[in-house]
């Protein structure tokens, strides 16, 4: 059937315009609401999105075949819903906007209420073909019942309205914390500005016949579809976790999709032979954008994979270590109970309470009784580190005269040093008491193991114990000061470890369990203090200095 | 569990209600406008000033595609409206006048009309 070429001749300069105004903006949403739908599919508010994206894009592309038809049964016909289309996604993106605002998981059944009956009477309109009055055939437009303008107004303003008052409400629920008003002002104020100026053109076209504007305002679609881009992926209103680079790179794949289609409309041969390479090509960067897409998908899956393993594996690892805290706790308890008694029959066959040894078996039993106390010490060891770890070491503090109890440990220890051809001095320079506030327990154990350290990786010298205060810092230091085999700065950062030895003093075969340092430390830093080391390098001595803070 | 079933069939309720109107209202509207045709057109056909009252118009302001400075404006069945021919519908409201009722260019109404020179 050929009609009179009215409707193609009406709109012979604007439809390639109107093929970008509409086409581009309908892809876009459409893809925004199927983006929401596929990432978020679990939110009712996603679903009721791409509703609206779905809705509107159904009414850009049936007032877009208006643009384009030339067949006036057609062409009514398109027409005569038109108005519906647009009430239904005023009503839509307002549904939208009161899910986010209020967090509601389900549609309330006073809302359905509400959009039904707002929609019935458009309805009813539109099925007994009441939109229409006639067909204006010299201009090609329809002479739409005035109802309907009237009412596509009022809804649009309704909506407008609703959607301004939800958002005041909005920024009053969450006290005005500025992230989240921003949230709200940019979803509410770009989806008011939007069915603002659409429904505002429809109302100047059909009061002046200009259609022609409509057009125009479609070009604020874009500006909207960006915004809320940036709301739904940026500030994250439906829990996306599509990157906006994908999108942007989509939104590319379909301007160039549309380019290709508009050169279809030409009869030029050339511009044919253009479109079909350009749909070829914008094909095959749609499908390597998608395969991106869903590459850095399953990429983000299999980190979220990873992280959950990691997070269940420390967990376990957590578990498995005071477990074997647990354990070494009770096996050092059941070692030290037999190792007690041996030491203590030792002694007495050693100082002769069992009768008179001969010289060769009182050789070995110092040699047993050496070994059972580094067996001792080596069990405390592993006691105290079992009780650090678990958090179940126990300090009493009081105050501790720091200065008398290093003096003291040092005159302790000064046989031994003797024995070993050592001088072991102690200095002192102090202006204040020398209080400090500890257990003095943990602090002469800290000393004794200091001291000790430093007697027994001095093979020649002297080691020197300096008391000293700053009562301006309020801090008390005793420095341990020897002459013997020194330390790498490789070795210093490695030596407050657990079960961390300086590699010289493995290789000069020192018996050492690596643990008397760290122990030392713990303590000292769970009472406020501190110890640190310094030397010069290898062979050139070492200086250990205990700090806390005076009383 | 009871929550999300509620989720599911308040948006479903809304899913089948819009679909139910815009399916119904394509299909009627197809039904009127494509299929039984029960709706008028509005066309406009030549007219000489000297002997009818015709409406008419100054083309350098608005023309529509027919180029008519002085027509008269017919209502007529959209049925009909595929009979026209020539880029004109002359042949079915002039010729069988029976067919198309004319609108007559009233002065009153706000009509711009041609002055009939007796």
């Amino acid at each position: 059937m050929d009609f009179l070429n009215t409707c193609y001749e009406t709109t012979n300069s604007i439809r390639p315009l109107a093929l970008y105004s509409h086409l581009l903006p309908a892809i876009s949403i459409l893809l925004l609401g199927f983006f929401a739908l596929r990432f978020s599919k679990s939110l009712l508010k996603a679903k009721v999105f791409a509703l609206f994206t779905v809705v509107l894009s159904l009414w850009l592309i049936t007032d877009l075949v208006l643009w384009h038809s030339n067949n006036p049964y057609w062409f009514a016909m398109f027409w005569s819903f038109l108005d519906l289309l647009a009430i239904m996604f005023y009503l839509l993106l307002a549904t939208f906007i009161y899910l986010d605002f209020s967090n509601n998981k389900f549609i309330p059944a006073w809302l359905t209420t509400v959009f039904l009956t707002i929609l019935t009477i458009p309805f009813l309109l539109t099925v007994t073909g009441l939109t229409m009055e006639y067909f204006d055939e010299p201009n090609c437009e329809m002479a739409v019942n005035s109802l309907v303008i009237s009412y596509n107004l009022y809804t649009a303003w309704f909506s407008i309205l609703a959607i301004l008052v939800m958002s005041i409400v909005k920024c009053y629920a969450v006290a005005f914390k500025r992230k989240e008003v921003v949230r709200v002002l940019v979803l509410a104020l770009s989806s008011a500005f939007f069915l603002g100026i659409v429904s505002g053109a429809e109302q100047i076209a059909n009061l002046t016949g200009v259609f022609e504007v409509i057009l125009y305002s479609l070009f604020s679609l874009p500006i909207f579809i960006l915004i809320l881009t940036y709301s739904i992926i940026e500030q994250q209103t439906l829990d996306t976790n599509v990157s906006t680079f994908v999108y942007a790179r989509l939104l590319f794949a379909i301007f160039v999709l549309v380019a290709g289609f508009s050169l279809f409309l030409s009869d030029d041969k050339f511009e044919f032979a253009t479109f079909g390479v350009s749909t070829i090509v914008t094909f095959g960067f749609g499908y390597l954008l998608l395969r991106s897409a869903r590459r850095e998908m399953k990429q983000r899956e299999e980190i979220e994979k990873l992280a959950y393993g990691l997070e269940r594996a420390n967990e376990r690892l957590q578990i498995l270590d005071k477990q074997k805290s647990e354990f070494v706790s009770i096996a050092s308890h059941q070692l030290r109970s037999p190792l007690t008694a041996i030491r203590g029959y030792v002694s007495m066959m050693a100082e002769g309470s069992f009768g008179q040894l001969p010289e060769k078996a009182q050789e070995i039993l110092e040699r047993v009784n050496e070994s059972s106390k580094f067996m001792a010490t080596s069990i405390n060891d592993f006691l105290d580190v079992s009780r650090i770890e678990s958090g179940n070491m126990k300090y009493e503090y009081m105050d501790v005269n720091l200065k008398d109890q290093a003096e003291h440990v040092v005159d302790d220890l000064r046989a031994d040093a003797v024995k070993r051809g050592l001088m072991l001095l102690y200095r002192s320079d102090m202006q204040g008491t020398g209080l400090v506030r500890a257990d003095a327990g943990k602090t002469q154990q800290i000393f004794h193991n200091l001291i000790n350290n430093a007697l027994k990786y001095t093979p020649k010298g002297s080691v020197t114990v300096y008391a000293h205060d700053d009562v301006k810092s309020k801090k008390m230091y005793v420095d341990i000061i020897d002459t013997g085999v020194g330390l790498s700065s490789e070795s210093m950062q490695k030596l407050f470890g657990k079960f961390a030895r300086a590699k010289i003093a493995s290789s000069a075969n020192i018996m050492g369990t690596g643990l008397g340092l760290f122990v030392a430390r713990e303590m000292a830093r769970a009472m406020g203090g501190d110890i640190t080391v310094q030397s010069e390098g290898e062979g050139k001595g070492s200086t250990f200095t205990i700090s806390f803070p005076l009383v | 569990m009871e929550r999300s079933r509620q989720n599911q069939k308040s948006f479903y309720i809304l899913l089948l209600a819009l679909m139910s109107i815009v399916l119904l209202s394509f299909f009627s509207a197809f039904a009127r406008f494509v299929l039984a045709k029960d709706y008028n057109f509005h066309v406009e056909v030549p007219c000489e000033p000297s002997e009818n009252n015709c409406f008419t118009r100054d083309c350098d302001d608005y023309c529509p595609p027919n180029g008519l400075e002085n027509y008269k404006v017919f209502v007529m069945p959209a049925t009909l409206y595929a009979q026209c021919d020539n880029n004109a519908c002359e042949n079915i409201c002039v010729d069988n006048n029976n067919l198309c009722s004319e609108i007559e260019c009233s002065s009153d109404a706000g009509d711009t009309c041609s002055l009939v020179i007796e």
